[in-house]
Order: structure tokens, then sequence, then C-alpha cells
């Protein structure tokens, strides 16, 4: 056999790679090549069936083997995936001259060719370089494993396990946050509620902005707002997910991108590859963690001013600022405080956190195990005060249940078991399979007037109020804290995500890939407020419980082909077909129970009972068809196009088709582009695609509510009209355009990826506001909008010092936004949002957009106060800002030192361009009252005349500037010495300190800018009682076995 | 390298493109789900699909009255003197206040929509009754009479509480939107007058007849046609009740005047002397028409304390009176003062002293004295009307007939000054409920006709 060698050849081989041996080659059997050389340029329809090629992928650098490296044979779909040990062998490769690439994340690609005939093996060891980046890299697309530079679209892939390693997180939220531009993560503050994500902005008003979620290849149910009625946030399917055992994240981000995902694609897809196990003798991996959690935020004092009323002259009360202008009140004292600051009464404390995880892969080439098991407790920074407990103990004649000494708490377990087996030589199936286990538990918070904020923060600044049983509410609003506290909300998850994905390559040309798989969520949810606990609040203390019963249930179905050949030597094509099926159900029973019997904790112990049930569910078939052209490997040209009918679409609406176009073009690889020497390469691209988003289940349907009545003859069934129903109800498209480019210079130390998005949605799925004289409803789903998010993004990558004993590098990455609805159908109204109506949506302006009247004030009697009679309003409610960061930036630092043993990572991000509503304030200016602006009259005019509109419905000033720039986090993570190690019988032990949200600068006055009411796109960025982001502390020990 | 054939391109690729559609290829059944939730049209044919929306139609009149929290009773109260707001949001006390603004939204906007709801709801029950039901059966025709009176009541509700302005719109068999014109109120009275009519027409047993006649004579009181109002209402005895049921099984089937009112921590209270005009309704020892007890209740804002709770509907199940004699002799008492004169004064006095011997089952005091003046009459007759029907959902529309039929002004009728339990507020002029901004997607809307009473 002939083995030929190619070193250097900068057009098809990255400058890093040499190869160090092919070897082989006889010449008979280099004869027999020849034979079968002609035979294939005779047009011969018989494929080559033979050849083998094996070998050893090392570092270049250092020397060891490198694990998970993508060898394919040029211009077919024939590869393998390298072992632990680096080895690696192909099979079935055509006879001749063939190259064989090697590509994997963090090097840079190198190719060999190698003359393959059908008898040794031939042997093509080969070094690899690391680079910070590479257009080589090996991304995963709908139509199947795809390189970098051959995509139209900027991608992001956060190599998830490497990271962690380093930088632990606890929740996806956590993990995705400043990892990638144009990804905007708002995380809330309370344990086991989830964060708000968003890519590219908000496409749509009507239906969810969430980004679907794919696991191995399998649809996974990950909704970010399962609010359980305890007044905002709530947990997130995809917090679900223990991050420790994911691989990669790869974020595909727009339509353009996401045109194969199809219907539901529109917001973005999260593509999430779990950790497999590779050939090679077992390794094992175990942490443990321990932690804390604290309050970081600092909350506003209330206020209340206390004098003499013409109504009162003898008793103190408490007066606003207008009697003292109007002389009606005599002032004796201003006072404030807040219940949060003192020791007794504070619900706030101290958290904890611990993790242990126990990790283990390994296998043989022919089958490779990777099994993983986590348990993870976290206590929530709210506990009952010390006053409380000791009242309630003392009521009760009984200590308190834990559930009430510390209301936020999460329990979660995860299994995961991941087989990968070459079943033949052309066959490759991997079945993965997980169970997590979660029990959480939640106060009642937020917007609840039974909540832990509002009994905090939300009455007046006094003393002397006792609740209706007579208690000194201490400052508390309306109910003592250890009875708001005494209510209690769990959420228990059991859920089975399991798939089965298959690889073949039947012919040289095509490969074949499949993948079934299901998402199967057990949710149960129970609200207990125990007969004699609670608020006295409606019919609480008497007993209340509500038991609710959740399945949510994803299928999916997966095929794909796809055929590569090389046309020409010039010219490559690969062409894809796919099939998707995707079945999405969701059913819930749930039992009220009201009056419980002491001891009852059952619906069944209720006096009264009630119960609701309700099944919905969507299925979704989707076909697509991609074709791509490879110019010389420097220009890829890609066009493709999406068909999908869905259950959910109207009566007389077929099909959707969501077609692509797109290109790549690595602009430095041609001998005319004068490269300085300092650039590494230069791609241009550029896509055109659309997706779109799904209306909901009986969004199409006209139909009738069945509604119980009550007549003499007792309860009895009746149905009423519940919804007009729109036959020609069609998904949203949401179309997008898609430029930029990518920059490597300095051979790999550094790259910039700059990219311009321009997304539209047509046909925006609105829940139209109809003249409520029709029939008395007030909504109908349409498709009469138009949506448009635009924005640069950008990814920034630089190391600056590379040695054994120092590396310096950092990630940059920052997006801007900028939204606008451009049309909402002829006559339709414009429709207002969020809490009080302060958001109004209409063409010309953002989604969400903060609108109402603007404030004018003159202290007209220099007496110093603001009173409604110098203050003017604007006739009619005007813009005044968007509620979504327009710009965002990230600066992730990274220093190593002492040949990467010692590493310290951090994260500095900045939203903004933006209003936040500060709610909370609102509350305490309108209804508590216990703002500063309404008592104190050394308070700015403009915070008394901010404060004042309030009673006037005008919330104008209450919208901040919600700018802010937070240290999100910090980690030191070292290698201990290999002699520690071995005390411990390990191979390698490190021990990481991380921080999270260390702190935080903006000119926002309220609790804290990312503070959220609820990770909804209406009020997620409304301050109202929520909790903010909460400081933590990890001290985390890594063994490697 | 190997370099193929277009033809063998194309064999290839064509295959797995056809592999693939002809999997799509039986997609349609693949895509068929079930609805269990929703009732579809087709399920509602029938006799037992009439019967179903009958049922479903007169619940959404009952919740639109006095369900909910927002329902007619405590709505309308909330603007009149029977009912302040104890809760942190501007709907419902800018109701309270009487500055009400179109985009409050919220509790304004739900009895508008909830009586749309029923009046809509109870058309298409009408035609779905008569379409499925022999027409020659007494009880069928009874029951499409109930159907029309209650529609009536729906539209003459709207006359009570609204601005001029009110349209009746529809949606038509083919989901096509027919919109209605804006009504002035005498308009949106004649409307109901002419359902009423239709439910005299079929109405042949008792509670039929007088919930009918009750109805028509409400609606005519309302349009000033006192004499026939008695008219209509003189066969109707007093001790005649037609209710509405409430039961605890579901929020939708509970007594909203309950919730709303009742309970620690609600939205609204009753109360007493409100904004100085406001009738002495609390008294001590409680007047039997106006049951209370006092209380340490709070309100939902937190600084409401020591809230009074009516005792006239004690329960969730606690059943509420639409129609009933009482009304019927109080409509026939304020017809015969209508003659101005002292005899007529008198024999009003007298009807009311009547019913308050016949009215309960234990008799109240006797009104001390015959008024001498027609206003201090007019102010008997109302005081008494508001206290027998007392959280019925006639106040408002009774405080605006003291405006429009008596030349009352609205400052000496409607609370003024500061709203009590919100002492940083003051009352506006409202008289009468503004159409909420939705209705402004009718193109044949635009804003309230006028706010007069």
């Amino acid at each position: 056999m002939h083995v030929s060698r190619i070193e250097g050849r900068s057009s098809s081989t990255g400058p890093g790679v040499s190869p160090i041996r092919s070897r082989t080659a006889l010449a008979p059997v280099r004869r027999l090549i020849g034979a079968a050389m002609v035979m294939f340029v005779a047009g011969s329809t018989l494929a080559a069936q033979g050849g083998t090629a094996s070998g050893v992928v090392t570092d270049s650098a250092t020397g060891l083997p490198i694990a998970q490296v993508r060898v394919v044979v040029s211009g077919t779909t024939n590869g393998a995936v390298t072992a632990d040990n680096g080895r690696y062998t192909l099979r079935g490769i055509a006879g001749g001259a063939v190259v064989l690439e090697f590509s994997r994340i963090g090097y840079k690609p190198g190719k060999v060719s190698v003359s393959i005939a059908g008898g040794a093996p031939a042997v093509v060891d080969t070094k690899l370089a690391q680079a910070t980046f590479s257009l080589d890299a090996v991304v995963t697309t709908a139509s199947g494993l795809q390189r970098k530079v051959e995509l139209a679209n900027s991608t992001t892939q956060i190599a998830v396990a490497s990271q962690l390693a380093e930088l632990p997180v606890s929740n996806m939220g956590g993990l995705l946050s400043g990892r990638a531009s144009g990804v905007q993560v708002v995380q809330t503050g309370a344990t086991g509620t989830g964060s708000r994500i968003r890519v590219r902005g908000q496409n749509s008003f009507s239906l969810t902005n969430d980004p679907i979620v794919i696991i191995d290849g399998v649809r996974a149910t990950s909704t970010t707002n399962n609010a359980i009625g305890t007044g905002g946030s709530g947990p997130s399917r995809l917090d679900d997910l223990n991050p420790s055992e994911i691989e990669t994240i790869e974020i595909v981000k727009g339509p353009s991108a996401a045109t194969l995902y199809g219907t539901e694609a529109a917001n973005g897809v999260i593509v999430v590859k779990t950790k497999r196990g590779h050939a090679g003798s077992t390794r094992y991996n175990v942490t443990a963690e321990d932690g804390t959690l604290e309050n970081s935020a600092r909350y506003p004092d209330l206020w209340s001013l206390w004098g003499k009323t013409t109504a009162s002259p003898t008793t103190s009360s408490i007066c606003l600022l207008a009697a003292v202008a109007a002389k009606t009140c005599t002032v004796d004292s201003l006072s404030h405080g807040n219940v949060l600051n003192t020791p007794g009464l504070t619900p706030i404390s101290t958290g904890a956190r611990q993790q242990y995880s126990l990790q283990a892969s390994g296998g043989t080439d022919a089958l490779q195990f990777f099994v993983s098991g986590q348990t993870e407790t976290e206590t929530g920074i709210y506990k009952m005060p010390s006053s409380e407990i000791t009242r309630l103990q003392l009521r009760r004649g009984t200590d308190l249940p834990g559930t009430q000494l510390r209301p936020n708490a999460l329990a979660r377990n995860s299994l995961r078991a991941n087989l990968s087996a070459r079943l033949s030589q052309n066959l490759n199936i991997q079945l993965s399979s997980a169970y997590i286990n979660s029990n959480a538990r939640f106060p009642q918070n937020e917007d609840n007037s039974n909540g832990l904020m509002v009994a905090a923060i939300g009455g007046t600044w006094r003393g002397d109020l006792a609740d209706a049983q007579g208690d000194s509410l201490h400052g508390y609003r309306s109910f003592m804290m250890g009875d708001v506290l005494s209510q209690t909300t769990t959420q228990a998850i059991n859920r089975f995500l399991n798939s089965l994905s298959a690889q073949a390559t039947p012919l040289n040309w095509l490969a074949l890939r499949a993948s079934v798989g299901s998402d199967y969520t057990l949710r149960s949810d129970l609200f207990l407020s125990k007969v004699g606990e609670g608020p006295n609040a409606g019919t609480t203390r008497t007993g209340n419980i509500q038991s609710t019963s959740a399945d949510i249930n994803q299928q999916s179905v997966d095929l794909g082909a796809t055929s590569t050949f090389q046309l020409r030597p010039w010219l490559g094509s690969k062409t894809s077909v796919g099939m998707q099926y995707l079945r999405g159900a969701f059913g819930n029973t749930t039992g009220t129970g009201v009056g419980l019997p002491p001891g009852g904790v059952t619906v069944s112990a209720a006096a009264t009972r009630s119960s609701t049930q309700t099944y919905s569910e969507r299925r979704t078939l989707g076909y697509f068809a991609e074709q791509q052209l490879a110019f010389s490997e420097k220009l890829f040209i890609t066009g493709g196009v999406r068909r999908d009918a869905a259950s959910a679409f109207g009566k007389t609406f077929n099909a959707v088709y969501y077609p692509k176009f797109g290109a790549s073009w690595l602009l430095s690889e041609y001998s005319w582009f004068h490269r300085p020497s300092w650039v590494t390469s230069l791609r241009l691209r550029g896509t055109y695609g659309a997706s779109g988003q799904i209306p909901g289940a009986t969004d199409a349907v006209r139909y009738y509510s069945a509604n119980p009545t009550t007549l003499l003859s007792g309860d009895t069934p009746g149905a009423s009209l519940g919804s007009l129903g729109n036959a020609k109800l069609k998904p949203e498209f949401s179309a997008e355009t898609e430029f930029g480019f990518d920059l490597n210079l300095f051979s790999g130390g550094s790259n910039f990826e700059l990219t311009h998005y321009d997304k539209k949605t047509s046909d925006a799925l609105i829940s139209r506001l109809i003249a409520p004289s029709l029939a008395g409803l007030t909504n109908q789903f349409v498709n009469i909008g138009n949506i448009q998010n635009t924005g640069f993004e950008l990814n920034y990558n630089q190391r600056i010092i590379d040695r054994r004993d120092l590396a310096i590098d950092f990630v940059l990455t920052g997006s801007t936004n900028k939204n606008k609805m451009l049309k909402l159908g002829d006559g339709i109204s414009p429709i207002a949002s969020g809490n009080r109506n302060t958001q109004r949506n209409l063409p010309g302006y953002p989604l969400y957009g903060l609108w109402d009247k603007t404030i004018k004030f003159n202290d007209v009697n220099g007496d110093g106060i603001i009173v409604l009679s110098e203050m003017t309003f604007s006739d009619t409610a005007v813009y005044q800002g968007t509620t979504y960061p327009t710009r965002e930036i990230a600066f992730s630092p990274s220093v190593e030192l002492f040949n990467h043993k010692l590493r310290f990572t951090s994260q500095i991000d900045r939203k903004w361009g933006f209003l936040k509503f500060n709610n909370t304030l609102r509350h305490q200016c309108m209804n508590g009252i216990s703002c500063r602006g309404r008592y104190d009259a050394s308070a700015s005019l403009q915070q008394q005349a901010n404060a004042l509109a309030t009673s006037q419905s005008v919330f104008t000033g209450m919208f901040e500037d919600g700018s802010f720039t937070r240290w999100r986090e910090a980690s030191v993570s070292y290698e201990l010495p290999a002699t520690w190690a071995r005390i411990m019988r390990a191979q390698k032990w490190n021990v990481i300190l991380t921080g999270r949200n260390l702190g935080v600068s903006t000119n926002y006055s309220g609790v804290d800018p990312e503070a959220a009411q609820s990770n909804n796109d209406t009020r997620g960025n409304e301050e109202y009682f929520a909790t903010p982001p909460v400081r933590y502390f990890t001290f985390r020990f890594n063994f490697t076995f | 390298m190997r370099y193929h054939s277009i033809a063998r391109r194309t064999r290839g690729s064509v295959g797995t493109i056809a592999a693939a559609l002809f999997v799509v290829g039986c997609s349609n059944k693949i895509l068929n789900v079930d609805t269990p939730d929703v009732l579809s049209e087709s399920a509602l044919g029938g006799s037992l699909g009439a019967t179903t929306l009958r049922n479903g139609s007169l619940q959404d009149f009952t919740v639109g009255f006095s369900g909910t929290q927002d329902g007619f009773v405590v709505s309308t109260g909330n603007m009149a003197d029977e009912i302040q707001t104890s809760d942190t949001f501007a709907d419902r006390y800018f109701t309270d206040g009487r500055r009400q603004t179109e985009v409050l939204g919220g509790a304004t906007n739900t009895m508008y929509n909830q009586l749309h709801l029923a009046r809509a709801g109870l058309g298409s029950a009408i035609v779905a009754w008569a379409k499925a039901k022999s027409a020659t059966i007494t009880a069928v025709k009874d029951s499409l009479s109930e159907l029309y009176s209650i529609r009536g009541f729906a539209e003459d509700l709207f006359a009570e509480a609204y601005c001029a302005g009110v349209p009746f719109s529809a949606v038509n068999p083919d989901g096509s939107f027919a919109y209605g014109t804006p009504l002035t109120t005498a308009q949106m009275l004649t409307t109901a007058g002419a359902t009423i009519d239709s439910a005299l027409a079929l109405a042949t047993g008792a509670t039929y007849k007088n919930l009918a006649s009750v109805a028509k004579g409400r609606v005519l009181l309302n349009a000033g046609q006192f004499a026939a109002a008695a008219a209509a209402v003189t066969a109707v005895p007093t001790n005649f009740k037609y209710l509405l049921f409430h039961s605890v099984a579901t929020g939708r089937q509970q007594n909203g005047i309950f919730n709303g009112t009742f309970q620690s921590g609600s939205r609204y209270t009753v109360g007493t002397k409100e904004g100085t005009n406001g009738l002495d309704f609390l008294t001590t020892p409680a007047d039997p028409r106006v049951p209370w007890t006092p209380s340490a209740r709070t309100g939902f804002d937190g600084t409401s304390r020591n809230l009074p709770v009516e005792q006239k509907y004690p329960a969730q199940s606690s059943s509420v009176v639409l129609a009933d004699g009482i009304e019927a002799r109080l409509i026939e008492a304020e017809a015969r003062l209508q003659g101005g004169a002292q005899p007529d004064r008198d024999a009003m006095f007298g009807l009311l002293n009547t019913l308050r011997a016949t009215g309960l089952a234990t008799a109240i005091a006797a009104l001390p004295a015959s008024p001498t003046t027609q206003n201090a009459a007019v102010d008997m007759l109302f005081k008494e009307r508001a206290f027998w029907l007392w959280l019925t959902g006639h106040r408002l529309g009774d405080m605006r007939r003291l405006l429009r039929q008596y030349s009352r002004d609205q400052a000496t009728v409607f609370p003024v000054g500061t709203l009590a339990l919100r002492p940083s507020d003051t009352y506006g002029t409202d008289v009468n409920f503004i159409v909420p901004f939705p209705e402004r997607n009718n193109p044949q809307f635009n804003g309230c006709l006028d706010r007069k009473p």
C-alpha cells in the first residue's frame, strides 16, 4: 500500500497537524488500489468495500491522547470518534487515495492523505494542536453533525463538561448566563425557581418566548414559567436537568438557523448533549460540594409621619404630606424602619447547599457507558423569625415542622445511564436514560397579599396595630409572619427522559440517523394550610388544601438521511432529508378542600371538596430537505425547506413551509486574498431562514366550556361559550436574515465573531381584544401582528498569554436588541398588558413597553411639599421605554498558573437600555402607604411627585432605569499535588471555591434590578416583592479515580 | 477521490427523499387529537344540549349578577353607597370613588363582560331551546319564558349601571361579527322591555309570570313609566321570590357577595353613611333588612380594619333574590307617589308600612309619620327601597333615578368628599359605569354617548 503524507498544506491542513507516521503498504496492495481506482473511474456503482485505517490522536503540546476527536473520510459520512486513549478505527473505507479529516472542539483541525487498500489497515497517527477556536468544530444541526465552517449562521457551543469542572453551577440558568451573546438570562432568587431565558429578544406577544430544548436528539419539556400559585415565580423544567451530566450545549439562536427544527423553534433551540463513555478503563469522578446562600440586597425602609390632625387633635396619627401642606396636621415625628432589619422579626436568613455526585464511564470499542448519580439539597434564605417560632410554639403547644421553619428548600436526585454501542461496522446506537426526582418547597410571595414580602414590607410603618387575632403586628402588614409561613406549598417531580438514537452508514455515501424518545414528567403540587394555621384571610384558617397531579408527556421521533458526494474535485454535495413527529400532552387533576379537621392533611379530610381535570394535546409532523454544496471547501451554500402540519392549526390551514438559504465563505483561503500573516482565517456568512411558533391546543377551535350550574334542584351540568375559535389559525411565521463574519487572528489567539440579525415575525398570533358586546368574550386568537427584532452580537475571545506557567485569556460577549411591533391588524385597539396595565402593545413600539402619563410639578407656594394641585399629567399615556434590556455584555476572564493547576475565572455582566417597573415602590406609595415620598418633606420634589402620582394611578415615577453591572461569578480552582491525590487513592484532586452574584452596581432604587415578579414576559421585568438574586459561596472537591 | 455522476447523485437523493415522503404520506390521522377539555358545538345539539346551554346561560347571568366578587350587586353597590372597597386595585377604588376611566380593566371589565356573556348566551339558548323542544309543552314554554325574562334583566341591568352607549352586538352563526350600535339608556330599556314581553307571552306558571312581571315593572320604573310599572306588578304576590342559587361546589357557583365582603382580607366591605350622603345602613341594633355585625376583620389592603360584616349572605351558598313581591309593592308605592298630593303620599306611606308589617316573618316597626312634602316622601320611599333591596343590585339604579326622575343633584345623592378607607383619595362625579376600553374594538363604538344619569 502506498501511503502519502501531506504536511503543512495551508489550504487543507492546519498548521498544527503533524502526521507522525503513516505506515503499511505493500506493493501488491498498491496495485489492487490502483485497480480499484480504475473501476471507480469507469463508473462502477460498486463502492469499495473494505479498507481500514486506525491510529492514535495526541496533543501536539502535551503528547497526551485526545478523546472525542472526530475522524472522517473526507467527502463521506464514514467516521469515528477517538476513545479515551486517543485511538480510533475507521472501517469500510473505499480503496484508493483518501483524505482523513480530524476535528475536535478546542483543537485545530487536521487532514491526512492516505492510500487505502483492502488488506492490512493503514495506521495514521496524528498530532493536533490546541486552538482557541476552530471553524472545523463539529456542531449538531437538525440534519446531523456538521462542521462550523459549513454553517451559514453563527453558532454558540458551550463546553459544559470542561467549564463545570472549573466553575460549578447549580442550575441551567447559571450555566447559560453570560456564555452566549444574544442569550439573556434573568435569574430569580428563590431556591427552586427558574430563570427566564430569551434568545434574540421577544418574538411573540401571546405565545411563549421560551426556546425549545432538545436533549440527546429528543424534544424535552422546558417551560420556564411554571407558577404554582405562590404569587409569582415558579420552577423551570429546564432546571430539572443536572448540569454535570451535560457534555455540550449548542444554542441555535434564530429562525435562520432553526428552520429545520420547524414550528416552535422561532425562539431558538437549546441542543443538549449529555456525556458519553469512552473506550478504556473505567474512570470515576466523585464530587462533594458544600455552600451557603445569603441575601445580597438592601431593602428600602418604610416611612410614616405622625402628627395631630384637626379631626384627631389629641391622638397622634399618621399624616400624609398633603395634610401637612393643607395645615390639617401638626407634625410630631417622622419615623422609618423595616422589619427585615430587625433580627427577631426578619424572615431572611442564611441558606445552605450540599451536592454529591458520582460519575463513572468507560467501556470497550464496541460498548461504552456513562453512569451518573447526584443528590443535592438547598435551603433558601427564608426562615421563620425567632419571635414567631416562640409565639406559635406557645400557641400550638408543639414544635413547628421543618417545612414551616424553612419554607424554601429543594432536594433533587438525578440518575443517568448512557450507553453507546457499535452494533456493526455501519451501525451505532446510543441509549440514554435519565431519572430525576425533586421536592421543592416555596413560600407564598411576590404578588400575593398572603405573601412573605408583602407581610414584611407591604404595610404601613407603625407598631400599634394588631391582626384579627389580636396579635401585635410589630410592623408586619396584616398577618403575622409566622402565619404567612405556616402555609406550605410543595412540588414533587418524577421525571423520566429516555431516548434511543441510531446512526447507520449502509452505503459509503449515505448516512441514516434516527432518534426516538420521550420525556415524561409526573408533577405533584400541594398547598396546605392546616386548620387554625395560616393568615386570617378568607377561609384559610379553617384549613385549606389543594392537591394537583399533572403529567407532562413529550414524545418525539426524528428520522434523517444524508447523502454525501464529491461531485467534482472542487464541488462537494450533501443532501439531507428528515422527518420529525412531536407529541406533547398535558393532563392535570386538581382536588381542592376547605375546612380541615385537626390533623387533616388530605383533600378527602376536607368538609368541602371540589376537583378539576384538564387535558390538552398537540401533535406536529414535519419533514425537511436540505441541499448543501461545498465549493473547494471554501464556499458553502445551503438551501432547504421544512413543511409542518399540526393539530393546533385551524381547520382550513393545512401546512406551513419554512425555507432557508445561506452561504458561508472562507474568504481567507483564496490566493487572491492578501492575508496578513497575523490573520489566521476570515469567514463571511449570511443566511435567511424561517421558523414558527405553534398556537395552543384549542386556540383554533370554537368551543363551549362545561360550567356547572346551581338551580333550585341543586348542581347540574351547564355550558357556556368558551372561545370563538378561528378556523384560519396558522402558526406564527418568523423569518430572519443574519450576516456576519468570523475573524481569527494570531494563530487562534484572537477570535472575533460579529453578527447582525433581523428577525421579523409575521402572522403573529395575537390574542386580540374583541368587543365584549359580541359574546362577552374578550379575546380571539388571530394572525394579525408583525414583530421585529434586530441587533448585533459579538463574541470576542482573546488568549493573552499561553504558557505552561501562566495563561491568561478572556471572553467578551455582547449583544444589542431592538424590538418593535410593526403591525397590529386594522381596527385593533392597542393591547394593554402588565400589572396595572402599565404596558401597551401597539405598532411602532416594543412589546411590553412601559406607558403612562407624564408628570409635571411645580412647588407653587414654595413650601417644599408637592400636592396634587401643583401637579399636571398628560392627557394620555405616552411611551416611556422598553422593559427588555437593549444592550448586554459579559466579560469572562481567566488566569491559569502553575501548569494550569491553579485557575481563576470570573464573569462580570452588564445589561442596560431598559426601564424597570418598581412595583414594590408603587405599592408602598399607593397602597401601603409607606414610601418616603408620601411622608418626608425632605424628600426631593421629584420623589414626592412620583409618589403622589400613584394616588392618581399614574405610575411613570415608578419606572426606573434598570441598568446594572453585576459581578456574576468568580471561581478559584486548584489541582492539589498528585501525592495528595494518591492519599485519597485518586488520580486527581481539585478543590474549587466559587462565588455567584457577588455584587451589583446600579442606580435602580429598588431591591435589585434583577428581582422579578415572575419569569414571564409581561411581569418578568417588574419588581414586586420579589426575591433578588441570592449570593452563593460553594466549596467543592473533585476526585478523579 | 471519487466523483459521482449526476445520475447517480440524483438517484440517491431522490431515493432518500422519497422514503421520507412515504412516511409523511400518512400524516392526517397522526395529527388527530382529542380535546376533552372543551365541548364542541356538535355535542350540544338536541334536547339535552339545549338544556345544557340553558343551564349554562342562566348560571352566566347568576355569575354576572351575584357571583365572582365583582358581580353586578357588589360593583354597583361599590359605586353607590352600599359597599366600599378595601382593596389595593384602582379598578375597584376608582369605582368606589366615582372616577372611572376606560382603561382601568380588571373588575371594571368583569361585570360588563359577564353580563354580555349572559345576554348573548341566553340568546343562543333561546334559539337552541325553541329548536330542540316541543313548543306545546307548558314546561317548555315556561322555561323559554324564564330565559327571556333573565335576558331582559341582563339588558335592563346595562341600562341601570352603564352610561349611554352600550352596544348589543352578536356573533353570526358563520362566526362573523354583527357589531351593535351604541344604545341610549332609553333604547336599552326598550330592548329589555321587548324581551320581557316575549317572556310574558310565553309564561303560564305563576313563578314565570311573576318573574316576567317584576322584570317588566323594573324596566318601566327605570323608564319613568310609573303607572305602567305598577300595573305590570299588580298580580305579583308579596311573598313571591325568584332566587339565584349559589353553591360551594366551584368558585363560579359561589355567592360573590359573600366572597367579596364577608371574609377577612376581602376586597369590599359594607358601609354606612358613605361620603356624607350615603344612607345609614348599619344601625345598632341592626335593621332586620340590613343584617350586619361588627368585627375585627381586615381588608385586602391591610389598612382597612375593624370592618363590619354583612349577614344577609352568610355563606358561599347563600341564594340571592333577583325579583320578589316586595319589589312589586315598592313599585306600586312609588307609582302612587307620582300623584304628588298628600293623599298620594299618605297612600305611599300606608303601602310602605303594610310592607313593613308583612314583608318579613317578624314585622318591622312602622314608619312614624307620613311625609308632608314630596321631597320627604321621595327620601322615605328611596330609603325604604334601599333597606328592603339592600345588596340586591338596585341601589345604583335608584340613585340615578333620583337624579334623572326626581331632579336631585349628584352631589347630594352620591358619596362626596374623602373616601373613608382611602383618606388620600376624594370622590369624583361619576354616576354610572363607563364602558370598558375593549369595547372600542367595535367599530361602531366610540365611547359613551354621555355620562348622564
